[in-house]
């Protein structure tokens, strides 16, 4: 049977909740060789042509760690009781890195691919799923210095650890909803971009990612207003143990991160094709 | 549904806005935006915007599988626009586009290569944008690469390739993913004249199993390929029909070219120069019969030039000299009285006339440019750009600068 194509103003608009994601997962799986390709080729053409390439691909993701986790040996940043500093700090640094990119990945991407994907077919989504090569490669070594600091410092995971990787990906959801959410926004009003950007490269130090919150007294309340905090510090907490992780606010948190991932994946459906050329 | 079995493409009172200015698109962005974070589903286009314009509006036809259609137009006047809203890479404001089967298209050469990879990696990547399979390419890319020539530079970086090497790849790659409906924008124009004809016959090739809209400026290329041809004139149909009478529709459509910009004009037609102590008041245009400046006159009728100026010395070899190029630069011919069997003389202090006829203008469609050239010998007194002259005609076809007559005849 020929697939039959329609090609209307009102594409997608009529579509469920349900249709938007199945056809995003569907487009993903559709070109899943392309992403694989971009993946592969991503990761063999950073810092091609140096020398000492492989160096670079795994000192740089562990630059920011290392420094952080300097800091709080030195003692320079305040530390927390329960859990060894640097497995605060290094835990803190991986998860601040992988949610950031999943907010700021789908905004660079639809930016500055929009004018080609006006003159190719490959879905949008696509090209955000393909560029996520580099950030993933990243967090897997950080996560692998972060296994080492373990060892190290003989730090056993807390038994809600399966939990806390649980939240991990909730979170990462969360953020890459509200990453496609602020793409589209970014496409009509060009300044959300650089608000962004300058907001997430202060926001690591007001997100208990290097030292606890608790500590400066009236930042003590973005501990529980400022996402990136909730999400790390609940996360740290359930991989590490430590302070208690309220339940039901833990559950309020996933259902509203759901919600997140999901109108941000059913407004980038809705608007992905109206958005291209303009910019 | 598709009216039959057989048509693959339908197209339906299709439209699409455009802006001058990014902001204006933002804010129907913007508003669009609104109407579906409220649910109200997408309103009609009732008015444009200030600013906004249908670069597309009430298109429609239809195609059937092993036919091809052309579609040509001014630049400016949809084609592109058209082509990718076929190819599914932008939402139409208006209409709707039906398509049965598998489509691939080749609109921007560049778009979709990666550039610091091999040709051998961007089959694969390119491939993976037409939607097929890694399996599916890798079993097709000793084909693709045997189609494009490109030998050992196929393991070279896509960035060193010229855009006649990266046409070969774009097109090979395309034919190997084996669609059903190719849409293909002018590119062919990118290539060597040898390798052209390697594509026109693969396209050839294809034509029982597959459907094409080929967009292209190349008009014996449309009449070759084509079974009907559209011309968009202003983002609408102007006309659609058998190839031969849209070409001529469009030809004649051709009656104001738009005047070359004037930097261009100048680096043409050279220096000006005019020495007041030797004319003065010198008048020049192109003429019709009754004397009347022109700027327009159609291919084939009589051309006049006329002159008049007040000589301020007396000439012992007056010579008045017409260069003409065509607006691409081409010198196309002069009209000169150099070689003529009569003489020239201006006397001091009189106003001199003279009037140039040329019968039967040979010129093809066209903008040409020339210069008045007034010398005394060797010595130039005066050397201005005349007003442009806009050739017009109405034959089909036309090939170069001039048309001589001539006829063709079997011989047995």
């Amino acid at each position: 049977m020929t697939p039959l194509t329609l090609i209307r103003p009102d594409n997608r608009l009529s579509d469920s909740w349900l249709a938007s994601l199945r056809h995003l997962a569907r487009e993903l799986f559709t070109f899943r060789a392309h992403i694989a390709t971009v993946y592969s080729f991503d990761l063999r053409q950073t810092y091609r042509g140096s020398a000492i390439h492989r160096f670079w691909r795994i000192a740089m993701p562990l630059l920011p760690v290392a420094v952080y986790s300097a800091l709080a040996a030195l003692r320079v940043v305040p530390t927390v009781e329960g859990i060894p500093s640097t497995i605060y700090v290094a835990s803190g640094v991986t998860l601040w890195f992988l949610f950031v990119g999943c907010v700021q990945q789908p905004i660079a991407v639809v930016k500055n691919r929009n004018s080609e994907a006006m003159k190719t077919a490959l879905p949008l989504s696509v090209t955000i799923a393909a560029s996520f090569a580099q950030l993933l490669f990243d967090t897997a070594i950080r996560l692998g210095l972060l296994a080492v600091i373990m060892i190290l410092t003989r730090t056993a995971p807390a038994i809600t650890f399966p939990l806390g990787l649980a939240l991990i990906a909730v979170a990462a959801a969360a953020f890459l909803g509200l990453g496609l959410l602020l793409a589209i926004l970014n496409i009509i009003y060009p300044d959300v971009q650089r608000a962004v950007g300058v907001i997430l490269q202060y926001g690591i130090f007001l997100s208990g990612v290097i030292f606890p919150l608790s500590a400066f007294g009236p930042f003590r309340l973005l501990d529980d207003i400022n996402p990136f905090a909730v999400f790390i510090g609940a996360a740290r907490h359930l991989v590490f143990g430590g302070a208690p992780v309220h339940a039901t606010a833990l559950m309020l948190t996933t259902f509203l991160s759901l919600g997140i991932f999901l109108l941000g994946c059913r407004m980038f459906y809705l608007m992905e094709y109206r958005i291209r050329g303009i910019g | 549904m598709m009216r039959d079995t057989e048509t693959v493409l339908e197209v339906d009172g299709l439209g699409k806005i455009y802006a001058r200015n990014p902001t204006t698109s933002r804010r129907r962005l913007g508003r669009v935006l609104a109407q579906t974070l409220m649910r109200r589903g997408l309103a009609p286009v009732a008015d444009l915007a200030p600013g906004e314009f249908w670069a597309l509006k009430d298109v429609g036809f239809s195609l059937k599988r092993g036919e091809a259609i052309g579609i040509i137009g001014r630049n400016g006047s949809g084609k592109t626009s058209l082509l990718r809203i076929l190819s599914g890479q932008l939402l139409p404001d208006a209409g709707e586009v039906r398509i049965a089967g598998r489509t691939a298209a080749m609109i921007d050469l560049t778009a979709g290569f990666q550039m610091g990879a091999s040709g051998r990696e961007n089959i694969l990547l390119r491939g993976a944008m037409l939607g097929r399979g890694r399996d599916e390419m890798e079993a097709a890319s000793d084909e693709i690469i045997a189609f494009t020539e490109l030998g050992d530079a196929i393991d070279a970086p896509v960035m060193s390739y010229s855009s006649g090497m990266m046409m070969r790849l774009a097109f090979a790659i395309m034919v190997a993913s084996t669609p059903d409906i190719l849409f293909i924008d002018e590119i062919l124009a990118v290539g060597d004249f040898r390798f052209r004809q390697k594509c026109l016959a693969k396209i050839r090739e294809m034509r029982e199993r597959a459907a094409f809209v080929l967009v292209s400026h190349n008009l014996s290329e449309v009449k070759l390929f084509c079974s009907s041809v559209i011309v968009l004139s202003k983002g609408q149909i102007a006309f659609m029909g058998e190839p031969e009478k849209a070409i001529t529709f469009y030809e004649a459509m051709q009656e104001a070219p738009e005047p070359a910009p004037e930097t261009h004009r100048a680096a043409i037609l050279g220096p000006t120069f005019q020495n007041n102590e030797a004319v003065t008041d010198v008048e020049h245009f192109w003429a019709d019969a009754d004397g009347k400046p022109i700027t327009q006159i159609q291919s084939g009728k009589t051309l006049y030039f006329r002159v008049a100026f007040t000589s301020n010395i007396s000439t012992r070899d007056l010579i008045l000299g017409v260069p003409v190029w065509s607006d691409k630069d081409v010198y196309a011919t002069g009209f000169s009285t150099e070689f003529s069997d009569q003489k020239f003389e201006a006397r001091k202090g009189e106003r001199h006339k003279f009037l140039l006829e040329v019968p039967n203008l040979p010129l093809n469609p066209g903008t040409y440019l020339s210069n008045l050239a007034i010398s005394n010998g060797v010595e130039f007194l005066y050397r201005q750009p005349n007003p442009p002259l806009v050739v017009l005609t109405a034959r089909a076809r036309n090939f170069g600068t001039f048309h001589h007559p001539h006829t063709w005849r079997p011989l047995r």
